[in-house]
């Protein structure tokens, strides 16, 4: 068989095995949570009530029986009904998708576009001298502050700022592009700093390469060597960390939306789990598990297109 | 504030253009960047529609936002909660039979009077010409609808059962605007609880079932529900309604956390913000905002769970910690102010509340001699389940455990949310010997809501004290007023000297709102049909 | 002039660190010392170099024995994945080739789970404390450890001499233990400090979040979220522990590459 056509084949199948393993690991964790029967008895704690409410759903059942029932329902799409709500489950998550992946969406792209021409400038300027080498090394220092500094405590930082001093930008909800600016912000700040300093590396050993060497020789403008020489050879190296933040964004996305209040997926996570609601923390984590899922593989496809050692490997 | 809120898909793709152009050096991230760009133009244009026509909403001039701490978690469904911050918002859209006043006082409301014909029998008429906002009428078909099938019927499985008519057994028509409602035992507090209880249209509920009714709701209140999302309710004045309101419409939002619902009033994001830290308050008053604070039917205190060889069984112990606490510091420093230290098992204006009565007194000293006297020289180690929501809580509690500590009694802290913390209340299976219980006596103001879980007649009570219990149970079944005052004091005399909980202080709610008059609070509820914009006047 | 600094903050770090371990007990009673009238002073008020919270304890104090705190459950959250990471990449290496694609797809299959998202809720479902939090985060982040073991170790299986050993009859293990581990060591330490400055800031995260050992412990994360309330009053509250964070994690990072330098090692990510 063809090797693309074989890997083409694997992802379904590797998706599949993941949200097997997924969906047990939930299982069990739920489990080991606690009586659900309680959490929606609601105030009554009469017995035959929480009798009854286990039969319903199924909680009288032997284990695997139980395990089955619950892998067929999902494979159906039926991850139950919020304890605390009744709504279908999958549809309070996906309903929350939008927002996130908006978020998502915003804080790539203005982390891509912060990075990139800086750690290119880094790169190229660091060891130059006079103001610009000066200027370069100090913006250096700040970044190497900077990665120290955790994503959270830049996030209050900036709506002290900017939305409650100054009110230029809303502290909180999803109101139009404005809100958007602060929690891509604050996402950035989380991978700026490593992707930074990766590629003014990258940047640095390029520009001392052989080829840049040439394209100088060629008599091409300094710009022209550092954007067009340097930093896609720069890039290279990095795509393997860019592909990781893409796919790690997770983590940040869920601290920035409780933070800002964004009524996106990874707040309503952290409530749900702290409502004890595991149907809807069964849906979330599914859904972002095929989320990530998506993205790694795209970052990998990317990563052996754009490779040129892989792709011709 | 800048006018950045015109920003729309125009902006984007002129952002995206120059984003490209940049790219194009850049070429292996192209791909990446040209996905995240257009991707992010996409999500917001598709999700435009509904900003655009919300931002619409409420940049409408009349429209009030108002910061939340929690929209109801079960959409409207007026079973399912029966607390605040949930049930804030039923009265902008609902009604109840009857309605407890700023004074404490029943007074009629979709109900304009009612007799009791019996012991647990009571005779209600209904006002005349209120509709639902869709157009049905309201009439004893839908209280008898709301009582029969929706509190009695499937509320034990599909809602959540409320526990603030446990008394009702069945209402009965009598005439289209006359019902009887019948109650299991004796309840001389039926006219109040029915404040919390609230008919619904029988005909649409039929129709689309509770899940669409909890999404779509219909009442007889000021306002319709236009939309309810995760996190955000809005609704547009209901000019037909009985009482309709002064303004336009109401957005709801949700924000859980203090410190952000404080931040979104500070940036003029809403005009209206509930459940302030008292902390906040000198800071808020300094930007321009005005703060209502009304005293909150709601007490703190720790709950003694005593069993055999426990150090908690001995008088002298309970009443050492009680001695051990610093309330007034608690209350001066920790809350500015806002708040009084507890002295009963009651808050001022609930039902035979004594003012002249004292809290037992901070007396370290006293502390220590009580638990030498008990035969703990070396002090005592105890576990205590803790449910810490805000961070006032947090602090009240870090002071309280300090203070326990300074006199020999050391505290180990068990954290848990609110969820876990309410199963263990409910089954009473504390494994530990406190538990933190902020009782909420609303909206009845009275001892009994936190005496349903103290009292022996439960199965498995934290801690059962024979003669108090017996004389507060005598009380709930008593109709004389006289007599049900003389129960009460006997009963808070005994808890002086033989504690069951340790009692700490008394909360007060605390509103910022701004650029808003007539902002009415009768009993910690809100008028929303009487609030409405401040109108500039004309030297502004 | 950049390494004289760092090597004395790595120095003020250890004896801070020995320091909080060594006298417990009186450290967190000064650490605990309050005063509700002197609440959130600012720093340089008498007596208190970086102010007071919002109890009236003593912030400088309670950075000192909170980095007890902070530091060991980070500490050992890198140990538990080192652990976990070392063990089963050692495993995936030496082991035939059937294991070795059953532990690839273990490592795929942990690196695709949104770590994040399933340490909370571990947290939620076991209860809140230090060892459950350091367990969550090492659960999820062995990964790394065990890519880098693996693909390290089997260059050095492959190598001659190691093939001869096999060759001879010596076991496994003892290729393990002898020829493997002590090159590869250097590459694993100076992991070992990069993930440790990482697992630092998750751990402050989640404690930030509410999920951390909980009321009264002093612990970095928590103070944060307690600077965040009273960010109007006190901005001072948040610089001391996300300063306390930033430095740790900068000079584990500067230990991480001094280390690598010295030792020769290649970045272990490539």
């Amino acid at each position: 068989m063809n090797e693309t056509l074989r890997r083409a084949l694997r992802i379904p199948l590797n998706l599949a095995l993941l949200l097997l393993a997924t969906l047990t690991l939930l299982f069990f964790l739920v489990r080991l949570a606690g009586d659900p029967a309680l959490i929606l008895s609601g105030e009554s704690s009469d017995p035959a009530v929480l009798a009854d409410i286990r039969r319903h759903l199924g909680l009288d059942q032997p284990l695997y029986h139980q395990y089955l029932i619950f892998l067929w329902q999902a494979i159906q799409l039926d991850l139950g009904a919020s304890w605390v709500s009744g709504q279908d489950a999958l549809s309070l998550a996906l309903e929350r998708l939008a927002p996130t992946l908006t978020l998502a969406a915003a804080a790539i792209a203005v982390h891509l576009s912060l990075s990139i021409p800086l750690g290119a400038f880094l790169g190229a300027t660091r060891s130059s001298t006079g103001t610009l080498g000066r200027v370069a090394r100090s913006l250096d220092g700040a970044i190497l502050l900077a990665q120290g500094i955790p994503g959270y405590v830049v996030a209050l930082m900036l709506i002290q700022w900017f939305a409650v001093e100054w009110q230029i930008f809303p502290s909180t909800g999803n109101d139009g592009a404005t809100s958007l600016v602060l929690p891509a912000l604050t996402i950035t700040a989380f991978l700026a700093p490593k992707l930074i300093r990766v590629l003014a590396v990258n940047v640095q050993d390029a520009l001392q390469d052989d080829y840049t060497m040439m394209a100088r020789a060629q008599g091409a403008g300094e710009t022209t060597v550092v954007f067009r020489h340097a930093l896609p050879n720069a890039l290279l190296g990095a795509t393997a960390l860019i592909g990781t933040q893409i796919a790690n964004l997770v983590n940040g996305i869920i601290i920035t939306e409780t933070i800002f209040g964004w009524p996106g997926m990874g707040r309503l996570l952290l409530d749900s789990v702290l409502l004890l609601d595991f149907p809807v923390v069964q849906a979330v984590v599914l859904v972002t598990t095929i989320l990530v899922f998506m993205a790694n593989q795209l970052a990998d496809y990317a990563i052996r297109r754009v490779d040129p050692r892989i792709r011709h490997a | 504030m800048l006018r950045l809120e015109r920003l729309g898909t125009r902006h984007g793709i002129v952002i995206a253009f120059w984003g490209y152009r940049l790219s194009r050096s850049v070429v292996q991230v192209r791909g990446i960047f040209m996905a995240s760009w257009v991707g992010l133009l996409l999500l917001t244009s598709c999700d435009s529609n509904s900003i655009e026509t919300q931002r619409g909403a409420s940049v409408d001039e009349n429209i009030i936002r108002i910061a939340s701490r929690r929209l109801p978690p079960g959409f409207a469904n007026p079973a399912a909660h029966t607390g605040q911050p949930a049930v804030d918002i039923w009265p902008a859209f609902f009604d109840a039979l009857t309605y407890i006043n700023a004074d404490g006082d029943v007074i009629p409301w979709l109900a304009t009077g009612w007799t009791q014909l019996t012991d647990t029998r009571w005779r209600f008429e209904l006002r005349n010409n209120v509709r639902f906002s869709n157009g049905e009428p309201f009439d004893a078909d839908a209280v008898a609808l709301a009582v029969n099938e929706i509190l009695l019927g499937y509320g034990a499985r599909d809602l959540v059962r409320t526990s603030l008519l446990p008394t009702v057994s069945s209402a009965e028509i009598i005439d289209s605007h006359t019902i009887d409602i019948v109650t299991a035992e004796p309840d001389p507090l039926l006219p109040k609880r029915l404040s919390q209880f609230y008919p619904l249209p029988p005909r649409y509920f039929a129709e689309v079932g509770p899940k669409t009714f909890a999404r779509k709701p219909i009442g007889t209140g000021p306002f319709i529900v236009e939309r309810w999302e995760a996190g955000r309710v809005l609704m547009r004045a209901n000019r037909q309604s009985w009482r309709p309101p002064a303004a336009a419409g109401l957005d709801f939002i949700e924000i859980p956390e203090p410190i952000a619902r404080r931040q979104a009033i500070e940036s003029g994001q809403v005009q209206l913000a509930m459940y302030l830290a008292p902390e906040d308050i000198t800071d808020l008053k300094q930007k321009d905002i005005e703060i209502r604070q009304a005293a909150e039917p709601r007490l703190r205190m720790l709950v003694f769970v005593v069993r055999e060889g426990s150090p908690l069984a001995s008088r002298e112990v309970r009443l050492a910690m009680n001695h051990a606490i610093d309330k007034d510091s608690i209350v001066k420093y920790l809350l500015s102010g806002a708040g009084v230290v507890a002295t009963q098992m009651g808050v001022r204006g609930s039902e035979g509340f004594d003012d002249t009565r004292q809290a037992i007194p901070y007396d370290p000293q006293k502390a220590r001699a009580l638990l030498l006297k008990a035969g703990y020289p070396k002090g005592i180690d105890l576990e205590m389940d803790l449910l810490v929501v805000t961070n006032t809580d947090r602090a009240v509690f870090e002071a309280i455990l300090a203070d326990l500590r300074d006199v020999g009694v050391r505290v180990k802290v068990n954290t848990m949310e609110f969820e876990r913390w309410r199963a263990k209340l409910l089954t009473g299976d504390w494994q530990h010997d406190l538990f933190s219980f902020t009782v909420a006596l609303d909206p009845l103001l009275d001892i009994t809501k936190a005496w349903q879980y103290l009292t022996c007649e439960r199965p498995n009570t934290p801690f059962c004290q024979p003669e108090i219990s017996a004389l507060i149970d005598q009380r709930a079944r008593t109709f004389d007023l006289g007599e049900r005052d003389r129960l009460l004091q006997r009963a808070h005399d005994q808890m002086m000297v033989d504690p069951p909980v340790v009692l700490v202080h008394e909360m007060e709610q605390i509103t910022g709102y701004r650029d808003l008059e007539n902002l009415q609070v009768d009993n910690l509820m809100i008028r929303w049909d009487q609030i409405r914009k401040r109108t500039r006047s004309a030297y502004e | 002039m950049k390494k004289k600094l760092f090597r004395i903050s790595l120095l003020i770090m250890l004896v801070l660190m020995a320091v909080s371990i060594a006298s417990p007990d009186l450290l967190e009673a000064w650490a605990n010392e309050r005063d509700l009238a002197k609440r959130l002073l600012p720093p340089l008020s008498s007596g208190h170099l970086l102010g007071t919270d919002g109890l009236g304890r003593d912030v400088a104090w309670r950075l000192v024995v909170g980095a007890k705190h902070t530091v060991g459950i980070a500490g050992l959250a890198t140990l538990i994945s080192a652990g976990i990471g070392i063990g089963l990449g050692l495993l995936a290496a030496l082991a035939s080739s059937w294991l070795r694609q059953v532990l690839d797809r273990i490592v795929d299959l942990t690196i695709a789970f949104p770590s994040l998202v399933l340490a909370v809720t571990l947290v939620a479902v076991l209860g809140r404390s230090s060892f459950t939090l350091a367990l969550a985060l090492g659960l999820f982040s062995w990964p790394v450890f065990a890519r880098v073991t693996t693909a390290q170790t089997r260059g050095i299986v492959s190598l001659p001499y190691v093939q001869t050993a096999r060759y001879l009859g010596v076991s496994e293990w003892r290729i393990a233990f002898s020829h493997v581990i002590p090159v590869i060591a250097p590459t694993i330490g100076v992991l070992t400090a990069l993930q440790f400055a990482t697992l630092l800031i998750s751990t402050a995260g989640l404690s930030f979040l509410g999920l951390g050992p909980g009321l009264g412990v002093p612990e970095w994360g928590s103070m944060l979220a307690e600077a965040r309330a009273e960010l109007n009053r006190a901005p001072w509250l948040l610089i001391g522990p996300g300063v306390a964070i930033a430095w740790t994690v900068l000079v584990m990072n500067y230990l991480a590459e001094s280390l690598a330098s010295r030792l020769r090692v290649s970045n272990p990510h490539d």
